[in-house]
């Protein structure tokens, strides 16, 4: 699989921000992680893309701050979803380059990619439809130690099952 | 087996914990929604696949060949349980080069299923190659996991020094008691006819010189000139080496020695073999395809070993070196040890021949061919040709080679100039 397709996610991870907030400081914080992402493709090191993805998150927080207003969920889900398939992508092409990958290892993993962005993008949606029936049950003063104590549980539960779990 | 996280998992950690980070000090939602395909991402990882069961055999399509062949590698894998992604790297040692085909692959297996794959190899330097160790990597499909393992099985390959075929060989001034091709001054059973001598009793009627009896009235018998094997003992300067492999002035040294070991052999000369090293390696002269089999795995390691000691082959046996033999040495002449041994065996008396491989031709080679480097070299050729010279003034008779003119118009020079009477001393 060629490289060059992970400069897609990087579009998108520079267009998100910038279209939530086109301001010169996000235009340049999201330039300056372009830069690093593709820097990391071109070199093949997941040091770089990682730096270009925590840049570019800082440029989603200050679009987001700048922007005000009402949370943009469908931007914030496109953003972290491309943020997950460019480390899947830059590290794939990484991997396997110089390898002989067989046609079947591709259309698999192309096939698990899709089926986990459609999942993640369900399972968003479900989140979200219950993050407002909560915020019509819960008063206004527990929201915030509930969203801390849910956002503590996620980050540990996919701690565990992604790499802590032991082997049989 | 246990696995381990990738470097991909602590990225993705990273950007998890710095987007909730970043969401909670700037208090936006955006944030931690982004953050939720990356845990999405880490629970994927828990849905693979955790027993695996598998076999992987590697084996090669020949396990003898010479220089410059190829060799085919077949790979199967065999799974039990389904392998996500299973990435295998045989690996090939690095005198190798593989000419066709790739010796790293993925694949994916389903379970009870397998793979086949086979790749080409050139072997153009010679050498003992292990080819039987794979590295395995097991990956899960997110890539947040993998599994190593090393496996070794005996695919070993014996790449032997390619051998020119030589017509004409230096011929030794001595010969020895076995049947050979070289007219001996002894007389006998042979069929080089060599005197005449009055019939005695006994004789056989066949050896009757009609004509001889014919014209002096009396019976005459013609003597036959007996044909002798000799004993030639192959001298390979390991003491050094110049230029880069498989072009190095030793990798020359072994081929002329395979060449000549297998032309001697085939007149029914008894061959042996010393590498004069950093240590002395020795097989004693015999004879057959035994012999040239015995020469040729001797010839194998043949390598550099850097040491002070000046090896004495005064001290071998005399079944290793006999005093009849002829000695045909085969060195760049770069280190004065080897010099100093030679002419020791001047000396004492060795018919000895010196093969010189020009380290001079064989470096260059191995350079970018500037305008110094020319120079250099033929300021250094200058310096070698007059140590050449000097060896030769000691009696050694020496030919040079820079390895790519063929052996046997080199030695073509020496066996005019040796033609003729072989003696038994």
């Amino acid at each position: 699989m060629s490289r060059y397709w992970s400069l897609l996610p990087v579009l998108v991870l520079v267009g998100v921000p910038i279209w939530s907030a086109p301001s010169d400081i996000v235009i340049a914080i999201e330039g300056l992680a372009a830069l690093f992402c593709i820097g990391g493709l071109l070199a093949g090191t997941l040091g770089l893309v990682t730096v270009g993805g925590v840049i570019g998150t800082i440029g989603y927080a200050a679009a987001a701050v700048t922007a005000g207003g009402g949370t943009d969920i469908v931007g914030a889900a496109v953003y972290g979803l491309a943020l997950l398939t460019l480390l899947d992508l830059s590290e794939f092409a990484r991997r396997f380059r110089g390898a002989a990958v067989t046609e079947a290892v591709l259309r698999a993993q192309v096939a698990y990619w899709l089926a986990r962005a459609g999942l993640i993008a369900a399972v968003a949606a479900a989140l979200l439809l219950c993050a407002a029936a909560l915020a019509m049950l819960v008063p206004g003063s527990a929201r915030a130690v509930v969203a801390g104590a849910g956002a503590l549980l996620a980050f540990a539960g996919a701690l565990r099952a992604g790499i802590g779990k032991p082997e049989r | 087996m246990s696995g381990r996280p990738t470097p991909q998992a602590f990225a993705l950690a990273t950007l998890f914990a710095w987007c909730l980070f970043l969401g909670v000090l700037c208090d936006r939602l955006e944030l931690l929604v982004a953050a939720l395909p990356l845990a999405m991402g880490f629970l994927s990882a828990a849905c693979g696949v955790r027993r695996r069961r598998f076999g992987l055999a590697q084996t090669v399509s020949g396990s003898r060949l010479a220089e410059g062949g190829q060799v085919t590698v077949h790979v199967r894998l065999e799974a039990a349980d389904a392998l996500p992604i299973a990435e295998i790297l045989s690996l090939v040692p690095r005198q190798l080069g593989v000419a066709s085909g790739n010796n790293r692959t993925a694949q994916t297996i389903e379970a009870g299923g397998s793979a086949d794959w086979s790749f080409d190899l050139d072997c153009p330097a010679r050498g003992r190659f292990d080819l039987g160790t794979a590295l395995l990597r097991l990956w899960d499909r997110s890539g947040l996991r993998i599994v190593e393992h090393r496996l070794t099985q005996e695919a070993e390959i014996a790449v032997y020094p390619g051998v020119e075929r030589l017509r004409h060989v230096p011929q030794p001034l001595r010969t020895q008691s076995s049947f050979g091709n070289y007219v001996s001054p002894r007389v006998g059973e042979g069929i080089e006819p060599g005197d005449l001598r009055p019939f005695a009793p006994g004789d056989r009627v066949r050896h009757i010189n009609w004509r001889a009896t014919a014209r002096r009235g009396e019976l005459y018998v013609t003597r036959f000139q007996e044909e002798r094997n000799a004993d030639v003992v192959l001298l390979l300067d390991a003491l050094s080496d110049s230029g880069a492999s498989p072009r190095s002035s030793l990798d020359l040294g072994v081929r002329a020695a395979a060449a000549l070991a297998h032309a001697y052999l085939a007149r029914k000369d008894r061959v042996g073999f010393i590498e004069y090293g950093g240590f002395l390696r020795w097989i004693g002269p015999g004879t057959g395809r035994r012999q040239a089999e015995a020469v040729a795995e001797a010839l194998l390691p043949a390598a550099t070993h850097f040491s002070y000691v000046a090896p004495r082959l005064d001290r071998l046996p005399p079944r290793i070196l006999p005093a009849n033999a002829l000695v045909i040495a085969l060195s760049p002449l770069l280190d004065e040890r080897f010099t100093d041994a030679l002419a020791d065996l001047v000396a004492r008396g060795f018919d000895v021949i010196l093969v010189a491989i020009s380290p001079v031709e064989v470096t260059r080679r191995s350079l970018a061919g500037s305008t110094v480097d020319d120079l250099a070299c033929r300021l250094w050729a200058l310096e070698w040709r007059a140590k050449l010279t000097a060896l030769k003034r000691h009696g050694v008779r020496a030919v040079e080679w820079d390895g790519v003119a063929p052996l046997e118009a080199v030695l073509s020079g020496l066996a005019r100039t040796r033609r003729g009477w072989v003696g038994r001393s």
